[in-house]
């Protein structure tokens, strides 16, 4: 099992660099230039071009290269063209929102998805089964961005409830910072929701037809630990892949729910960065999201390892 | 011993209340703000950005501030003495002035500030070709002496369009002008909280205590700037809808620029106002690639003119003829210079004489034009639908190009020919303030190379600019925007494509909003509690 974490882990590096060299590329070689942008509209060309100097934005693409991977090894991001702050602050500014907006999606999602997809696929056919499928087929379709204004026009601007945009830090408190994490939760976490529950039920439904369930059954074991023990166990490799692809599903849902209520996270730093070329901040938020990924990937790829002991690559 | 404990609590309650009392009058007012951009630089010479300038009218002061009149008004200058052959102006500045570090404002600073800012400023540079020196007499007093008279001082001292001569101290303003300053000292009646600062999402200021306000009252960007709120907060949101159940939710108190979709709503809310703080507004103009077919023909360009509909442009980029007015005038109309000398085609659009134009110029119809439309602007690409339009309906043949709006920017510097990532026209807008005089930003430059994208070429237009900053008197000077501008259309430098006005949306508990012509500001406003 070490031999296989460790192979699967060293195969991260390789990916991580190819990462780095396409997004750098791809941002040089894209049109646009951050010179311009902080030049402004008035700007007349000398100037432009001694911003583009200051910024070392002359250099030639390979000199660029070296100096970002040298300093990015040494852990340093580099400085925001714009803001002039190091992009791990940057990023640290804004990890806390992102970061518990996304575990709380995935909590909220997965606690509430598997439950339910489990019941619907236990009972398979009852009006049970198909209430939560028609309820999951309204959540997957309505986009993220209609649901969160009509949340926050019901349970903000009607109820009170929750504030309209905005992001309190847990060293604020936990009601205020639950406050302001629990629209954005739910208007992100029903696409994931539904998506869970389905394949869940659908994983569920399947493994309730095969032998050993049968033979659960014959055995005497109780429903409840039929379903639970016997065909969810059995049934949580889907699940976990689902989980998993649901990841990326979360990094762009919540560029959008970072946008509709105002939360400062890193999707918006990074949308930010992209309409205003500031590459630096571009180059490091993508490497940490796609390390993000690539970890969960690598998580699930082990835990796939842990519930299947048949499972090696 | 019961009086007594009576006696007890009524000295109780009165410390309560007394105590209650001396809470609320303590009590910090924080004014939350929607800006209509993200502060994407803190360097005032750095960006002419509009969002900059708005910061730095907050932390920094100018030596002259432009009135509600247009008028420049000494701000930090408490006296200024003219030579008797009008070539040095000398200036005393006002007792009391510092810096947010609590140092002394002096003159030195003032006069490296004003290098800083002549070195990068389209009417500083002005200034330089005619300024013989700058002198520091005293710790209060400095002078500008001129090789002859300059009739533009004290406007460019006091002018809105950047860049603007923020004063700093001497230590920050002798950074490399084309280097961004790493400090934020000025001495304004706020200070910018550098720690708060949320690059994106937040940016605060906090009340300089230190700060001497004129006695005058305020107008626009002169007389006494009264900070009434201990802190400002601008909340960057991005989203329309968002910001709209922000205000209404009551968690914020102004919003810069709503969309005027949202204005039935906004008015229709008893605890809303709305209000027009930049009442001259600002300016769409389609820009021409000079130097390749078919607009390095000036009849190709002169046939744009005849081919504008203002109030087409007007609906599509505005929509509300309350807010929006057409305007025959290169310099914004509502502001001195206003003037229609020689646009009579934008005040009776006449697309067959456009198109008798492009014949003239040899144009061959069938060949692309290509224009460039950022479908992220929301001016440049509703005036771009416009222009495609208009210029398909008289049989030309248009390549519109899509792109985001940072790439327009880049794409508009190239000069080669359209097979080759070159262009033919593009569209942008400008405040009021820019486009209110030939001189204050390089949109009216003729300069060839040296001027703006596009680069209109042509030495008449250029000496007229000259001969507008040194004519004396405002008829003087009236008199020679009638020339550019004759000249402007006869050589087809841009076309004007009309103006409008936005809004703010406040709260009713927010008072004192200034009328300035340009940005809003932050001095004057009180929130009630």
């Amino acid at each position: 099992m070490l031999a296989f974490i460790a192979k699967r882990s060293l195969a991260v590096i390789p990916v991580m660099a190819v990462v780095s060299i396409v997004v750098f590329l791809l941002l040089r070689l894209s049109p646009g230039d951050p010179a311009l942008v902080i030049a402004g509209e008035n700007a007349d060309a000398a100037s432009v071009e001694r911003i583009r100097m200051a910024l070392g934005l002359d250099q030639p693409l390979v000199s660029q290269f070296l100096i970002w991977i040298r300093n990015m090894l040494g852990g340093d991001l580099g400085t925001s063209i714009f803001s002039k702050l190091p992009v791990t602050e940057l990023i640290a500014q804004r990890i806390e929102p992102t970061a518990s907006l996304a575990l709380a999606t995935m909590l909220f999602a997965i606690l509430v998805a598997v439950p339910l997809g489990t019941v619907a696929g236990a009972t398979a056919g009852s009006w049970l089964d198909r209430t939560l499928m028609a309820v999951s087929v309204i959540g997957f379709s309505v986009p993220a961005f209609v649901l969160g204004y009509c949340m926050i026009y019901v349970f903000s601007l009607r109820l009170g409830w929750a504030p309209v945009q905005g992001f309190t830090s847990i060293s604020e408190g936990i009601l205020p910072f639950l406050r302001s994490i629990a629209l954005p939760t739910v208007t992100l976490g029903l696409a994931y929701l539904v998506l869970i529950a389905r394949i869940t039920r659908a994983s569920v439904l399947e493994m309730m037809g095969e032998d050993f369930i049968r033979t659960a059954r014959a055995k005497g074991v109780s429903e409840r630990l039929v379903i639970t023990r016997h065909a969810l166990r059995n049934a949580a490799i889907p699940i976990l892949t689902v989980i998993g692809i649901g990841v990326a599903l979360l990094i762009s849902g919540v560029v959008v729910i970072e946008t509709v209520f105002n939360i400062p996270g890193i999707g918006r730093l990074v949308v930010d960065a992209i309409l205003k070329r500031d590459y630096p901040v571009i180059q490091g938020v993508i490497l940490i999201f796609s390390a993000v990924y690539v970890l969960v990937n690598l998580a699930i790829d082990i835990g796939y390892a842990l519930l299947d002991p048949r499972v090696r690559y | 011993m019961l009086s007594q404990m009576k006696s007890a609590c009524r000295t109780f309650l009165a410390s309560a209340i007394l105590l209650g009392g001396i809470g609320t009058a303590m009590a910090e007012t924080t004014l939350r703000f929607v800006p209509h951009a993200d502060l994407q630089a803190l360097d005032p010479m750095g960006s002419t950005a509009d969002i900059v300038k708005m910061h730095g009218f907050l932390i920094y002061d100018t030596l002259y501030g432009l009135d509600e009149t247009f008028v420049p008004q000494p701000q930090m200058v408490k006296e200024m003495v003219l030579s008797q052959d009008r070539k040095t102006y000398r200036f005393t500045l006002r007792d009391g002035l510092k810096w947010h570090d609590g140092q002394p404002v002096k003159a030195e600073d003032c006069v490296a500030s004003l290098k800083r800012w002549a070195a990068r400023d389209a009417a500083g540079q002005l200034m330089n070709r005619v300024l013989s020196e700058m002198k520091v007499v005293d710790d209060k007093t400095f002078e500008l002496v001129f090789k002859e008279p300059y009739g533009l001082v004290l406007e460019s001292l006091s002018k809105v369009a950047s860049n603007i001569p923020f004063m700093m101290p001497k230590r920050i303003a002798e950074t490399d002008p084309f280097k961004e300053i790493e400090e934020y000292v000025g001495s304004g009646p706020y200070r910018f909280v550098k720690e708060a600062w949320v690059p994106g999402n937040k940016v605060v200021y906090e009340k300089f205590a230190d700060y001497v306000p004129r006695s005058e009252p305020a107008s626009a960007f002169a007389g006494g700037k009264i900070a009434n709120a201990d802190r400002i907060e601008w909340l960057v949101i991005r989203d329309q809808q968002t910001a709209l159940s922000a205000l209404l939710g009551g968690e914020v108190d102004v919003w810069e620029n709503p969309s005027l979709d949202l204005l039935p709503v906004l008015q229709a809310t008893p605890s809303i106002k709305t209000e027009t703080v930049n009442k001259t507004g600002r300016q769409a103009l389609l820009f021409f690639n000079h130097v390749i077919p078919p607009f390095d023909n000036p009849k190709a360009r002169q046939a744009m003119f005849w081919l504008t509909n203002q109030t087409a442009y007007l609906q599509a980029i505005n929509g509300n003829p309350d807010f929006f007015r057409t305007c025959a005038s290169f310099f914004i109309c509502g502001t001195p210079m206003e003037t229609d000398a020689g646009l009579d085609a934008l005040k009776a659009p006449n697309p067959e004489k456009a198109k008798e134009l492009f014949k003239e110029a040899g144009w061959d119809f069938s060949r692309p034009i290509v224009i460039l439309d950022p479908t992220d602007e929301s001016v440049a690409h509703p005036a771009t639908v416009v222009t495609v339009q208009a210029m398909r309906d008289i049989g030309l043949n248009v390549d519109v190009q899509a792109m985001d709006w940072a790439t327009v920017l880049k794409r508009r510097n190239s000069k080669e020919q359209t097979s080759n990532g070159g262009w033919n026209l593009v569209h942008s807008s400008v405040g009021g303030q820019v486009v209110s005089t030939p001189v204050w930003s390089i949109t009216y430059s003729a300069a060839c190379e040296k001027g703006i994208f596009g680069w209109p070429c042509d030495q008449q237009l250029e000496d007229l600019r000259l001969k507008w900053a040194m004519a004396e008197g405002v008829e003087a000077k009236k008199a020679v925007a009638a020339e550019y501008s004759t000249r402007g259309f006869e050589t087809g430098h841009h076309v004007p494509l009309g103006q409008w006005t936005t809004y703010l949306a406040h709260s009713d508990k927010v008072s004192g909003l200034l009328s300035t012509n340009d940005v809003p500001v932050f001095w004057n406003l009180k929130k009630a509690d």
